[in-house]
């Protein structure tokens, strides 16, 4: 507090000496309000940052916990559903040779336009090619094209090869637009399902749980 | 004392990340994960406190909600539902069953957080 005051306050004995301590004892319940104003901020901030560490936590755990696809796609849908506020997805994996993507999973969409995706062609295919996110700014399209059913499109990872990608198409309408946390969320799913996803192909061809020997 | 929060959820990624928050916070969490479930935990725990999902294999929130309502011992506990859709009908059916406070997915953790205390008389 900045406030000087060199006595007492409270040892005041002459009526005239009270003004002075009402004074600063009205000072003091003011800097302490705003104090718990800022602590109530700061306390607001630090939920917002737990919060945010532990949905890449979260996430992360439970694509890795998964031994096989369904269980990693499963995943996905629970993440997305929970932490970024859409119910309509789609899984491809990338089949390099053929040029093509292969739709593992959707919910919440018609398949049907999404059955056969060629690399290079499309936010979808784009993303399948560059390795970049294509993220739809309020108002845009994630390929400038004008179809604003595509939220996003994620190329799942695994080191710098794209295995897989994800489509979120509409948010929920309470969610209104992505944030920060949302991206950091896309970087960790960049990182975590391409892996998942390969390593529960690993896992099945050699011979699951029956073939492990721990 | 530390209160008693018990979180019904079918979804791995929201008991997980709701059990982290609280935990975090100094709450006891138990943990149901589907309507039946929630309702025993109820009984047999006794919480401070109850947060329902909404959609929940064997008995959905709503059914469990009107069930803890309905019996003497849990009918005082607060109940925050936890619902994908935010459409006032969902929300009107939340109230109705004798829910106090309803949160929406994507879960939020700070509003997740101050409703909880809110509730709780913190």
């Amino acid at each position: 507090m900045s406030m000087e005051y060199s006595r007492d306050p409270f040892s005041s004995s002459a009526d005239q000496e009270d003004a002075p301590a009402s004074d600063y004892v009205r000072a003091l319940v003011d800097e302490n309000q705003k104090l718990r104003a800022m602590l109530a901020a700061q306390q607001i901030g630090s939920e917002d940052h737990t919060a945010r560490l532990a949905s890449l936590f979260v996430a992360v755990n439970s694509l890795h916990c998964a031994l096989d696809q369904r269980a990693v796609l499963s995943s996905v849908r629970d993440i997305v559903t929970t932490l970024v506020g859409s119910e309509e997805m789609a899984i491809f994996d990338v089949d390099a040779s053929q040029g093509r993507l292969r739709l593992l999973a959707s919910e919440g969409i018609d398949p049907g336009p999404y059955q056969d995706v060629r690399i290079g062609h499309g936010a979808i295919g784009t993303a399948a090619l560059s390795g970049e996110p294509l993220i739809r700014h309020e108002g845009g399209s994630v390929d400038g094209t004008g179809d604003d059913t595509l939220t996003a499109c994620i190329p799942l990872k695994l080191d710098e090869r794209v295995v897989a990608v994800l489509a979120i198409f509409r948010l929920l309408p309470q969610k209104g637009r992505l944030d920060a946390s949302d991206l950091d969320l896309f970087d960790a799913l960049t990182a975590h399902v391409g892996t998942a996803l390969v390593f529960t192909r690993l896992y099945s061809s050699s011979g699951g749980a029956s073939g492990a020997s721990m | 004392m530390r209160k008693k929060i018990l979180l019904a959820d079918d979804s791995n990624t929201a008991l997980t990340l709701e059990r982290m928050l609280l935990a975090q916070s100094a709450y006891d969490v138990v943990l149901a994960r589907d309507g039946r479930e929630a309702v025993r935990q109820a009984v047999d725990e006794v919480p401070d406190l109850i947060i329902l999902d909404v959609v929940m294999p064997n008995m959905d929130g709503f059914e469990a909600c009107q069930e803890i309502r309905r019996l003497e011992s849990t009918r005082a506990i607060p109940v925050i539902m936890v619902t994908t859709r935010g459409e006032g009908h969902h929300v009107e059916t939340g109230f109705k069953v004798g829910c106090n406070d309803y949160v929406t997915k994507p879960i939020n953790g700070p509003e997740l957080l101050s409703k909880v205390r809110n509730l709780l008389g913190e």
